[in-house]
């Protein structure tokens, strides 16, 4: 029963026994994280190298002779079945070794370096925007339910969701680039606060499809959470509005949100391919189409992919710790 | 309380909106750049530099690149005519065996260290030694090139070879500096420049790279001082970065944006020196409709190119006449009707073989480059005509490349560009890659195009091959379509670029810059 107080304060698990779960939880993840990168690393090469197509025949163009594009196999590391190729490619990236681009002959670490400081950046913006825009929309749309406000919530998330990335990007930089010449039309430079006027439209196109996933769901929860007795109480006590909106409202209620949002962290990413490339940007999505799967530069591609399903895992982690703190109802199993 | 906050929050979002510039049309252009040299320009390519070696050089922004940061002896000119670059003098010997090159005195390179004989030797022997694609193409002929001196290059051929000129001013004999090349595995990430243009920045595989003019160079100095060229994949990201003005030249722009970008940014077609083809497998089974030479001929027949051309190109790729595209001496437009339809010469013809009724085919399009998918849609309606069920099936450029190969394809739009002899070596010649793809032998096309290739009669090798032409359109290997074109949009006055004055067999906008010298008179050259 509820004392009227919101949930956090029912924790009362000794520290000692939160330690060890903690580790328990902490080995288990990393276990999983484990397993993941392994099967991503043999679905990604086993896909890879079905798709029709041949680096080297990319590499070397259509003057090349098949004795040239078979020296050059061998040069390149690409002769032997494909087991012993992905032997000698678990080998090394159990050694930390990502291989080597056969296009550019640099380091498929390299690569992640020079280009995931963008990506992560991007994904950063693109939560910290989603979250500013989506919580009190969320808030908002649950308070005012049944209102035109609802209504058209409800018709702006379905039309934004219904709406491909692509699209809605070029329309951003038609409007708020080439038209009102608020933001570059492409491009990046590294180093902070700058970059941030690169980032802010490719954020808000990668938005456009998180918000309204996160503002419904959170709307939902708002909603369920505000039935509970705890939040009758409080309003019966005559808690000051900011009050009973963050603590007996929206803290309860943002644990499945946070949750969601690292689990479609996979979605952010492979959203990060489309937009890089509409926006110009030269980051780890970028990197994977346009030298990795167009070039049929195989390293590169399971490398980045590889890192795609690490930032994923840990993400997911993360989430789940960070819900944890919010609503210890979710710590449960 | 609540309502009239968000509310007044909805109205100040939709006012923000709202206010733009007082003229909320897309931006002009900036002002005609006429005053040289200009300061920087900024070109965008479709993909990334990712080698900068010959071997492996095959991309476009490697193939821009290198005729840019590297001398050649010669360079070419628009009319595939060349013109001496680092050489002072070219002199062939009675039996056609052997050419002697001399050097232009005082040559040096971007740091000031000389460039020599040896190193053209060195420009050969790598290309020969080091496994590559080019020393079949260009250099087969070439027995050994000899350095007697530091100005003084001896080239010993195996047979008279017409065409050395013009494997000279190949970016793949760009000449660099032996010692450097041999003491530093690194040296084709920051190597140092015999030509207009010297490399300052780039990461391989990174999107942006800048060179600046070389101050060292022979026939500077250049109009334009610095260029960063950016790759930019997405096409419509071209038009909007060239309409916003992030961009002052885009290389292989849709044509579609020929009449989205605001007034004022010259767009015009750059010829690629090559030509469209639907070509046939004839690895295909004995029987198969396409093994027969008269449907392969009633299909060229049944093509409209001019619709073609108007549908898929916006009107800028010149319909086909012949085996190669207008210009060279070489090319011959021999093709039935000038080229132009003829449905019922097509159904007359196709009714004398097995296939009169019809049939089924699927043909291929690479579907990454701008206008081939809808080429081969209108090829397909054009054929439906005929009887010929087509479906069109657009692939990814690496996928239709591995097709060409492996025989994997019953017919494919695609495009081939080459010098005039080596377009037809090209495609004719066993071993080369479009002979391969196409399965294709005739022995006595062979023999006239080797013929015509070590020709040292230039009469005689025009006559020979125009021969070749002629039996290859009794085989129809492959349909010409049209003559491959590349729209270019630009920001920069386009006499300043010389773009009338582009050589073939390479990326016309390497040699539009390339060509552009600060002291030369922009507007000598027509447009």
């Amino acid at each position: 029963m509820s004392n009227g107080a919101p949930p956090e304060t029912a924790r009362t698990a000794p520290s000692s026994a939160s330690a060890a779960h903690l580790l328990t939880r902490t080995l288990r993840h990393l276990a999983r994280a484990a397993l993941a990168a392994l099967g991503v690393l043999l679905v990604s090469f086993t896909l890879i190298h079905l798709i029709p197509g041949d680096p080297v025949e990319l590499l070397l163009g259509d003057t090349a002779t098949a004795e040239l594009v078979a020296k050059y196999r061998q040069i390149l590391g690409l002769e032997g079945s494909l087991p012993q190729q992905f032997a000698r490619y678990l080998g090394a990236v159990a050694q930390g070794d990502l291989g080597t681009s056969i296009q550019t002959g640099q380091s498929v670490n390299s690569v992640v370096v020079r280009t995931l400081p963008l990506t992560a950046w991007l994904i950063g913006v693109t939560v910290l925007m989603a979250l500013l825009m989506a919580i009190p929309l969320g808030v908002a749309a649950a308070l005012l339910r049944g209102t035109w406000f609802d209504h058209a919530f409800r018709v702006a998330t379905s039309v934004s969701l219904a709406t491909p990335s692509f699209y809605f990007g070029l329309l951003l930089i038609l409007l708020f680039a080439v038209r009102l010449g608020w933001a570059p039309v492409a491009g990046y430079q590294p180093g902070f606060p700058g970059n941030l006027q690169y980032l802010w439209l490719p954020a808000l196109t990668m938005s456009g499809a998180l918000v309204p996933i996160l503002a419904r769901v959170l709307q939902s929860s708002i909603a369920e959470t505000m039935e509970q007795e705890f939040v009758e109480t409080a309003i019966v006590r005559g808690l000051p509005a900011p009050v009973l909106v963050w603590r007996y409202l929206l803290r309860p209620s943002l644990a499945p949100t946070i949750s969601l949002l690292g689990y479609i962290l996979g979605q952010l990413l492979s959203a990060t391919v489309v937009v890089e490339i509409v926006f110009n940007l030269p980051g780890m999505g970028t990197a994977l189409v346009v030298e990795g799967v167009l070039l049929r530069d195989y390293p590169v591609v399971q490398g980045i992919i590889l890192i795609f399903a690490l930032i994923v895992v840990a993400v997911s982690f993360l989430s789940d710790t960070v819900s944890g703190w919010l609503d210890p109802r979710t710590r449960v199993s | 309380m609540r309502r009239p906050v968000l509310t007044v929050w909805l109205l100040c979002f939709v006012a923000l909106l709202a206010c733009g510039p007082a003229d909320d049309g897309l931006p002009g252009p900036t002002e005609e750049q006429t005053e040289l040299p200009i300061p920087s320009v900024t070109i965008s390519l479709s993909s990334k530099l990712t080698n900068l070696d010959i071997v492996g050089s095959t991309h476009q922004p490697s193939i821009v690149t290198l005729y840019l940061i590297a001398g050649q002896l010669f360079r070419l000119n628009h009319d595939w005519s060349v013109e001496p670059e680092l050489a002072e003098s070219m002199v062939v010997s009675g039996d056609g065996l052997t050419v002697t090159v001399t050097l232009k005195e005082g040559l040096v390179y971007s740091d000031g260290t000389p460039v020599t004989s040896r190193d053209v030797a060195f420009a050969y022997t790598r290309n020969r030694d080091h496994p590559g694609s080019y020393f079949p193409l260009l250099l087969a002929p070439v027995r050994q090139v000899e350095a007697p001196d530091s100005r003084t290059a001896v080239f010993h051929l195996k047979e008279p070879y017409l065409d050395l000129r013009l494997a000279l001013a190949h970016m793949a004999m760009g000449i660099h500096p032996r010692s450097r090349i041999e003491e530093d595995p690194e040296y084709f990430h920051h190597p140092v420049s015999s030509g207009p243009y010297v490399l300052k920045e780039w990461i391989p595989g990174a999107s942006k790279w800048v060179i600046e003019a070389n101050p060292n160079y022979v026939r500077g100095p250049m109009a334009i001082e610095r260029i960063e060229l950016v790759a930019v994949p997405d096409p419509t990201s071209r038009v909007l970065q060239l309409a916003a003005g992030t961009i002052d030249y885009v290389f292989d722009l849709p044509v579609m944006a020929r009449t989205a970008l605001p007034a004022g940014i010259d767009t015009y077609p750059a010829p690629h020196n090559g030509q469209y083809h639907v070509a046939f497998n004839g690895g295909l089974p004995e029987g198969h409709p396409l093994r027969n030479a008269q449907v392969r001929q009633a299909i060229s027949l049944a093509i409209d190119r001019d619709e073609v051309n108007q549908k898929a190109f916006g009107g800028i790729s010149a319909p086909a006449r012949g085996f190669q595209y207008a210009g060279p001496p070489e090319s011959l437009f021999n093709l039935p009707f000038g080229g132009k339809r003829n449905l019922a010469a097509a159904r007359e013809l196709l009714a004398e073989t097995p296939f009169g009724d019809g049939f089924s085919v699927t043909l291929q399009a690479w579907g990454q480059r701008s206008g081939w998918t809808d080429a081969a849609l209108v090829i397909a309606a054009n054929l439906e005509d005929l009887g010929i069920q087509v479906q069109v099936e657009p692939l990814e450029d690496a996928v239709a490349s591995s097709n060409l190969r492996s025989g994997g394809y019953e017919m494919q739009f695609s495009g081939l560009a080459a010098g005039p002899m080596n377009f037809f070596r090209s495609q004719w010649i066993p071993g080369a890659f479009w002979t391969e793809a196409l399965r294709y032998r005739n022995p006595e096309v062979i023999r006239l195009v080797n013929s015509a290739s070590v020709a040292i009669d230039f009469d005689r090798r025009i006559e020979l091959i125009h021969r070749a032409q002629e039996l290859a359109l009794q085989d129809m290997p492959l349909v010409p379509i049209s003559e491959r074109v590349v729209l270019v949009g630009s920001r920069i006055d386009r006499k300043i670029l010389f773009e009338a004055n582009l050589p073939p067999g390479t990326n016309p906008m390497v040699a539009t810059l390339a060509a552009a010298q600060r002291d030369s008179d922009p507007s000598s050259t027509g447009e």
